[in-house]
């Protein structure tokens, strides 16, 4: 995977102003819309430094994951001057996640889920009926697990491996 | 080789941290409890990787019910699929006679036997799963007859009536034969058919919302979200648009093969029709692209002592000109080779050098005949 040399380098510089620790593996990956990489860096800071302070004030770590996102979002699309984040809805800041401060978000989301909907199609056929089942059928586990006579845990591992695969699909996209 | 090696141990650290991310997810989902979160807030502040994952996790599920939407499966065919895999899917039904691959004919080559005993095994399999409490799925929704599917690499199929198809990867068809009719449905991708000769028992392949009629042909079929394509590459296909399914069970009761003829298209040899999802006609070709409409059929044709017959049909699939072989004898002759399948040429030069082989070419086919030499049934390879 070719490294690329800015992203990487402003990376370094982050993490050494901020001492924090470095994963050597996250550097190689290369950059996209998908990742949004500098949020998420700015966030997993903003994640240390705010659990220094108190560790007991986070009682619902994914709805802080969620607010210092959209925090930071807000300040940046009012340092970009491009559209701002209108609200703390959750899907909003979620869908921003994928695509910071584009305008064709809409069209860019058509475009995704397409892709998505192609990847399912490849998975194995265990993990494309469990997967298909759990979202088009929003059949349970235990239904699931049911219909295949496997256990409810192995319907879960199979949907977090579709997941996994989908994202990672997902990842080579531009 | 460090290198390879620190590049699948990154892609491992990667995966594992995608997965990790996923199960946290879901459990989110489910509700955690106060050690649990606390558990997850360590995990996310190990690595700006677990954060990174959990974000695009997120993001993607927002997608994932627009995205599972899209699958044209419906659950039992999915659960079919999936007890089975990784092998090749054989559902008998309670009142259906057990399925017999061609393969396990008498006259079947060396080659196939060992697929015949997959293809077995495969049917044990399924059986194993029907009795473990996989009949219930089957009962409620319509009668589907055996699926055959593909994963990513095509595979060919022999059918007990001697219809030979091919699949192209990631599709699906349901074989639904009994003593009055032959039906077969595309559930998805594109296959290849050859179709077996029996008058008797009429050929039908579903197509989405049309009816392909056949009448001893080559053809294609592709289905799609935006519908599907026939192309014939020889012989006659009648494209019949949707009847009503109560309509049609009504006059298979009454001891018709299918309701009343509603002919779309009658395509030939080298035509081509698109339809739409409803059925409708968008275009006809008169002079298709053959070569692109069987771009993904495989590039060699191999075998190994089979018969001249078989071999034949299978080029049959490449030509707009089929081989006709109009000798018994030769038709069964046994013979090995490799060949390109777009080079019809070749094999037919091959043929031609066989002893007592002529071969004419010339008009819509090949014929293949006997010539005033000594016949042999065994060609010595």
């Amino acid at each position: 995977m070719p490294l690329k040399l800015d992203h990487a380098h402003s990376f370094l510089r982050l993490f050494s102003e901020q001492r924090a620790p470095l994963n050597s593996y996250f550097l190689k990956r290369t950059s996209h819309a998908w990742d949004a990489q500098d949020l998420v860096q700015e966030t997993y800071l903003r994640l240390l430094a705010a659990d220094k302070h108190g560790a007991d004030d986070i009682r619902n770590p994914e709805a802080y994951l969620y607010t210092i996102a959209a925090n930071l979002m807000k300040k940046h699309a009012v340092m970009r001057r491009s559209a701002p984040v209108a609200s703390d809805g959750l899907e909003e800041i979620i869908e921003r996640l994928s695509t910071p401060c584009d305008a064709a978000a809409g069209v860019d989301r058509e475009v995704r889920r397409q892709r998505l909907g192609e990847l399912i199609q490849r998975l194995s056929p265990k993990c494309r009926a469990v997967l298909v089942m759990h979202y088009r059928d929003e059949l349970s586990y235990r239904e699931i697990g049911e219909q295949l006579s496997i256990s409810a845990n192995m319907v879960k591992k199979y949907i977090v491996k579709a997941l996994a695969l989908c994202r990672q699909g997902m990842g080579r996209y531009d | 080789m460090t290198d390879r090696w620190n590049q699948d141990a990154s892609n491992a650290v990667v995966r594992r941290a995608t997965e990790q991310a996923a199960s946290w997810y879901l459990d989110q989902r489910e509700g955690l409890s106060a050690t649990e979160q606390l558990a997850f807030l360590a995990w996310l502040k190990q690595s700006p990787l677990h954060v990174g994952e959990y974000l695009a996790i997120a993001r993607m599920h927002g997608d994932l019910h627009a995205a599972a939407a899209m699958e044209t499966m419906d659950t039992a065919e999915l659960c079919t699929l999936a007890i089975n895999e990784p092998a090749v899917v054989a559902l008998h039904r309670k009142n259906d006679k057990p399925f017999i691959p061609a393969s396990k004919r008498p006259r079947s080559a060396a080659p196939r036997r060992n697929r015949s005993k997959r293809w077995l095994a495969a049917a044990g399999i399924a059986a194993l799963g029907l009795f473990a409490g996989g009949a219930m799925l089957f009962a409620p929704g319509p009668q589907r007859g055996d699926v055959y599917a593909s994963s990513t690499e095509g595979r060919s199929l022999d059918l007990s009536d001697g219809s030979l198809i091919q699949l192209d990867r990631d599709s699906a068809i349901a074989v639904n034969f009994d003593a009055r009719s032959r039906r077969i449905e595309l559930l998805r991708g594109g296959a290849l058919f050859d179709v077996g000769k029996d008058p008797g028992r009429p050929l039908q392949v579903r197509l989405g919302a049309s009816v392909l009629r056949d009448i001893g042909t080559v053809f294609a079929v592709r289905r799609d979200n935006a519908g599907g394509a026939v192309t014939v590459i020889s012989g006659r296909v009648d494209v019949l648009s949707p009847t009503h399914p109560w309509l049609d069970a009504l006059s298979r009761r009454l001891g018709h093969p299918s309701a009343p003829d509603n002919v779309v298209a009658d395509l030939g040899g080298g035509e081509q029709a698109l339809l739409a999802v409803d059925g409708a006609v968008i275009t006809s070709n008169k002079r298709a692209d053959i070569d692109r409409a069987t771009a993904w059929l495989p590039a060699d044709i191999q075998f190994r002592n089979s018969a001249v017959g078989d071999v034949a049909r299978r080029f049959n699939a490449y030509t707009t000109s089929p081989l006709v072989i109009d000798d018994p004898q030769i038709a069964g002759m046994r013979i090995s080779g490799r060949f390109h399948a777009h080079d019809v040429g070749a094999f037919l030069a091959y043929l031609a050098s066989l002893p007592g082989v002529q071969v004419h070419r010339g008009g819509a086919r090949v014929l293949v005949t006997a010539a005033a030499l000594p016949k042999r049934t065994r060609h010595p390879l």
